[in-house]
């Protein structure tokens, strides 16, 4: 099961079980299968709320309170001078684990002014360590 | 003894009798007197009211003649008085006329000399005031124009001053941009992480 840490994961989630709360009704029984093949990276994690859910009912009721847990969560803003790799971005996320932040979703924003380094905004606080400081 | 009882009682009756008589007498007498006088009284009246009326006639008669005789004299008199009035009037006239002629000849004359007394003070005076005033502007002038000049500097200097901290501000934001653009993707990441490690030590472990 993958951990969503970024708005991008979480928004592509909350996308996907959309998608399988409207096919429910329709493919049935067939549900595990269906999330198997058309989006195996969110699948354990679609799999897993579903979880004993039998019913199309109980399974759309269990996805929807998923989705408004995820659509609730805090986010972190990191703002950055250039795209980061993933690898960075999960560096930039273990940084999160590590602060009252750990719950949060880190969401990118690119903006070339600030030069290099990062720049945090999370809720009404601001933080600067760029390079625009320098300036 | 009765003959002179009976006495004693006719006696005074016979008597009160006779003095009644001759009282009623004598006021028969006064009556008649009076009536007497009485007519003789209204005779003297009346010829009382004729003489009045006489002589109140007659005193008419005397006032409507002296009326006359002063109405006729008065309308004399009123001709008279009138020709002598219009003859004064004309004195009175001519000699105003006279007076007039003279007293505007002498205040034309007099208007004209304070006209040019005053006329001449006047224009001392604004000669003087203008000289002042015209001191007092080229001096205002010069004050003005030496404060404008000093505000023109300051503003010059403190503009200059302006645009050297944004020509430095900006060649330092193209130097920070153009080694920004220098950077390759691993520096930017490097500095990245140095950023977030710098805020995680700042904000969380401090």
């Amino acid at each position: 099961m993958i951990e969503i840490t970024t708005t991008k994961e979480r928004d592509a989630l909350i996308f996907a079980i959309d998608e399988v709360k409207d096919r429910v009704f329709t493919v049935g029984n067939t549900v595990e299968e269906y999330v198997h093949t058309t989006y195996p990276y969110f699948a354990k994690q679609i799999l897993s709320v579903i979880g004993k859910n039998s019913t199309p009912h109980g399974i759309e009721q269990a996805l929807a309170a998923y989705q408004k847990e995820l659509a609730a969560r805090q986010v972190v803003t990191l703002v950055t001078a250039v795209e980061v790799r993933a690898s960075v971005l999960k560096k930039m996320s273990t940084f999160l684990s590590d602060t009252p932040w750990k719950h949060a979703l880190i969401a990118i924003e690119v903006d070339p002014t600030i030069l290099g380094g990062v720049q945090i905004k999370a809720i009404d606080r601001f933080y600067d360590y760029s390079l625009s400081t320098l300036v | 003894m009765n003959l002179s009882t009976e006495s004693f009682i006719v006696l005074p009756i016979i008597a009160n009798c006779v003095v009644l008589f001759i009282v009623s007498l004598l006021l028969y007498a006064r009556a008649k007197r009076l009536k007497k006088i009485e007519k003789a009284l209204k005779r003297k009246e009346e010829q009382m009211a004729i003489r009045a009326q006489k002589h109140a006639e007659s005193i008419i008669r005397q006032a409507v003649a002296k009326a006359r005789e002063l109405m006729a004299s008065s309308k004399k008199t009123e001709k008279e008085l009138e020709s002598q009035l219009e003859a004064a009037i004309e004195d009175a006239k001519r000699a105003y006329e006279k007076m007039l002629t003279i007293d505007l000849a002498e205040t034309e004359e007099k208007l004209e000399r304070e006209a040019v007394t005053q006329l001449t003070n006047l224009t001392q005076k604004t000669d003087s005031e203008l000289m002042t005033y015209e001191k007092q502007i080229t001096k205002k002038i010069d004050e003005d124009y030496a404060q404008l000049r000093n505000e023109i500097a300051a503003y010059k200097k403190e503009r200059i001053a302006g645009i050297d901290a944004e020509l430095k501000k900006q060649i330092d934001e193209l130097a920070m941009r153009v080694f920004a653009h220098a950077l390759t993707q691993k520096d930017h990441e490097e500095l990245i992480q140095i950023a977030i490690a710098k805020a995680k030590k700042e904000l969380f472990l401090s």
